[in-house]
């Protein structure tokens, strides 16, 4: 658990953070939203003391950051950021067994865990071991440093957005996977995005923040459908409602059995329910079934059904 | 590869030189200088030089490490500054002037060679040190490397080549300088060259610059070797 407690920072005259108070909770992944200057990273690196908060406390896990030796805190916690940062004159192996060295692994349990978050983040060492950062793709050396913060097995990872450099195409197969990753690990984590699609499909909980100022902390769905003041729905954008559609499944809102009239064709139940609704535009059905990954029917989804589950976040409010 | 290649290739050729020329002092004894013999006259040039540039790599390094060090920033605008008027400044001025200051004899020319070598190491350090990536700066401290191991373990490896290429130059620049160091009485291979010019004996004058020429033409070859060795390893 990571608690910010009336969090300030300044640089010189301006303030970055004005008297934050947070909490993060354990195993799940929080994302810092905001606006560039909105004191996102600033907020981030106060958990690594990258920097130090010039009044407040900050605790990982009730423990005070300050009573930590930096060195220590920060073997203990992943750290990735945007420009990646692999040492280019180690190879990728030697990369990923950054921490572990430091914290003075066995070289035989080093190799044995390197290989494993290679083949965890896709890129197995037989492969990329061997490699240089200049040898890789944008998309690989962000897989690199994924795997290079997770070596230790870290309980929480701080990622300051890690992503943004990336093309859109290569940007979304990495949330994909990274989303993946964390579905196994369950770690805490803290993602740093200026990205409101990045933060809706990957965050477990949004952190708002505008000029220092924490505007709204709340569950993804609450801040999709009750955004607390205009500054929020202007930031996440006249579309929330195609945005709340998209972070749930089709099964989700599925009648059981088949539907009476037989649609030709049916969809996959994991598809989320915007692009169910794109399908509902396009084909001018308002019925359509659904099937498993083995094509077996599951069920079908009205129209209606999609309709009044959009409207009902409206009324929330 | 390929300057590697070259580079060995030099090596071996004016480094065979060089030791073939010492090694027969025997044949012709005539045209010789005779108050040291060749090997006694590259050994003193040597250790003057060796001795002066290992001084200078301490230096430079060290200067340049603290003035990239955030209590050290201060002191980075007259970095550059400093380094490029060192270069425009004539080595046998740095000599001279040090005859007021310490007297004659090998102290004194130390002391120049050194001063004078500290330059190109210290103006390619800082140089170097700014280059490294900031990102892998930033992500060592925020992995928990000590500043000492950021230091030792990311920037200094990876400006290797560039402080190398500065050693190279302070080095085989001193080779030169040194030879002006016999007017102040630092012995070496200048000594022949003064004395072949004084006395305008042609084959002193020969023996000195030929050999220094050979010295300076092997130690840059060797360095040529070293550089491309450590550009190999660290390809950016």
């Amino acid at each position: 658990m990571i608690t910010f407690e009336g969090v300030t920072h300044r640089f010189g005259e301006t303030t970055a953070l004005a008297g934050i108070d947070l909490t993060l909770a354990d195993h799940e992944l929080c994302i810092l939203l905001g606006p560039s200057g909105s004191g996102k990273s600033t907020l981030l690196r106060l958990v690594n003391r990258l920097l130090e908060a010039t009044a407040g406390r900050v605790l990982v896990d009730g423990r005070e950051v300050r009573s930590y030796r930096p060195e220590a805190l920060r073997r203990t916690i992943g750290y990735v950021i945007q420009n990646v940062g692999l040492f280019p004159h180690w190879k990728v192996r030697e990369n990923v067994a950054t921490v572990p060295r430091l914290l003075g692994w066995e070289p035989a349990r080093i190799s044995s865990r390197v290989e494993e978050v290679l083949d965890l983040v896709g890129l197995p060492a037989r492969t990329y071991g061997g490699r240089y950062p200049h040898e890789l793709s944008g998309g690989e050396a962000q897989r690199v440093g994924v795997a290079r913060a997770l070596a230790s097995d870290p309980p929480i990872l701080l990622l300051d957005e890690p992503f943004s450099a990336v093309d859109p195409l290569g940007r979304h197969r990495l949330q994909e996977e990274f989303l993946a990753i964390q579905r196994r690990l369950r770690k805490t984590v803290v993602f740093v995005t200026h990205d409101v699609d990045e933060a809706v499909r990957l965050g477990d909980r949004i952190a708002l923040l505008k000029d220092g100022h924490l505007v709204q902390y709340d569950r993804t769905e609450v801040l999709l459908e009750a955004p607390a003041n205009p500054f929020v729905s202007d930031f996440l954008g006249q579309d929330r409602t195609l945005k709340r559609l998209s972070r749930v499944p089709a099964s989700a809102l599925a009648r059981p059995g088949a539907p009476s009239a037989g649609a030709a064709l049916a969809l996959a139940e994991d598809l989320d329910l915007r692009l169910v609704l794109s399908h509902f535009l396009e084909s001018g059905t308002d019925i359509v079934p659904l099937k498993n990954r083995q094509d077996r029917i599951t069920g079908w989804l009205h129209r209606g059904d999609l309709e009044a589950w959009a409207r009902a976040g409206g009324s929330a409010r | 590869m390929k300057s590697g290649g070259w580079s060995w290739l030099s090596l071996a050729g004016f480094g065979g030189a060089l030791v073939f020329l010492v090694a027969l002092p025997g044949r012709w004894p005539w045209v010789l200088y005779p108050r040291a013999t060749p090997l006694e006259l590259l050994t003193q040039h040597l250790i003057l030089v060796g001795l002066s540039s290992l001084a200078a790599l301490g230096a430079g390094l060290g200067l340049g490490i603290a003035v990239t060090r955030r209590w050290g920033q201060p002191f980075l605008p007259l970095a550059r500054p400093l380094a490029s008027v060192g270069q425009a400044f004539p080595p046998s001025a740095v000599l001279v002037l040090m005859v007021p200051a310490l007297g004659f004899g090998l102290g004194p020319a130390w002391v120049a060679l050194s001063l004078y070598g500290i330059l190109p190491v210290f103006g390619n350090t800082v140089e170097a040190l700014l280059e490294v990536p900031p990102a892998a700066r930033e992500a060592a401290q925020g992995m928990g490397f000590r500043p000492g191991q950021v230091l030792w373990r990311v920037e200094l490896p990876l400006s290797r080549p560039l402080i190398l290429a500065g050693v190279r130059t302070s080095t085989v620049v001193n080779v030169g300088t040194a030879a002006i160091g016999a007017a102040i009485g630092a012995g070496g291979l200048g000594s022949p060259i003064l004395s072949g010019l004084v006395t305008q004996n042609n084959g002193y004058l020969a023996e000195g610059a030929i050999l220094a020429g050979l010295l300076a033409l092997t130690l840059d070859a060797g360095f040529a070797l070293l550089g491309a060795s450590s550009q190999a390893r660290s390809q950016p």
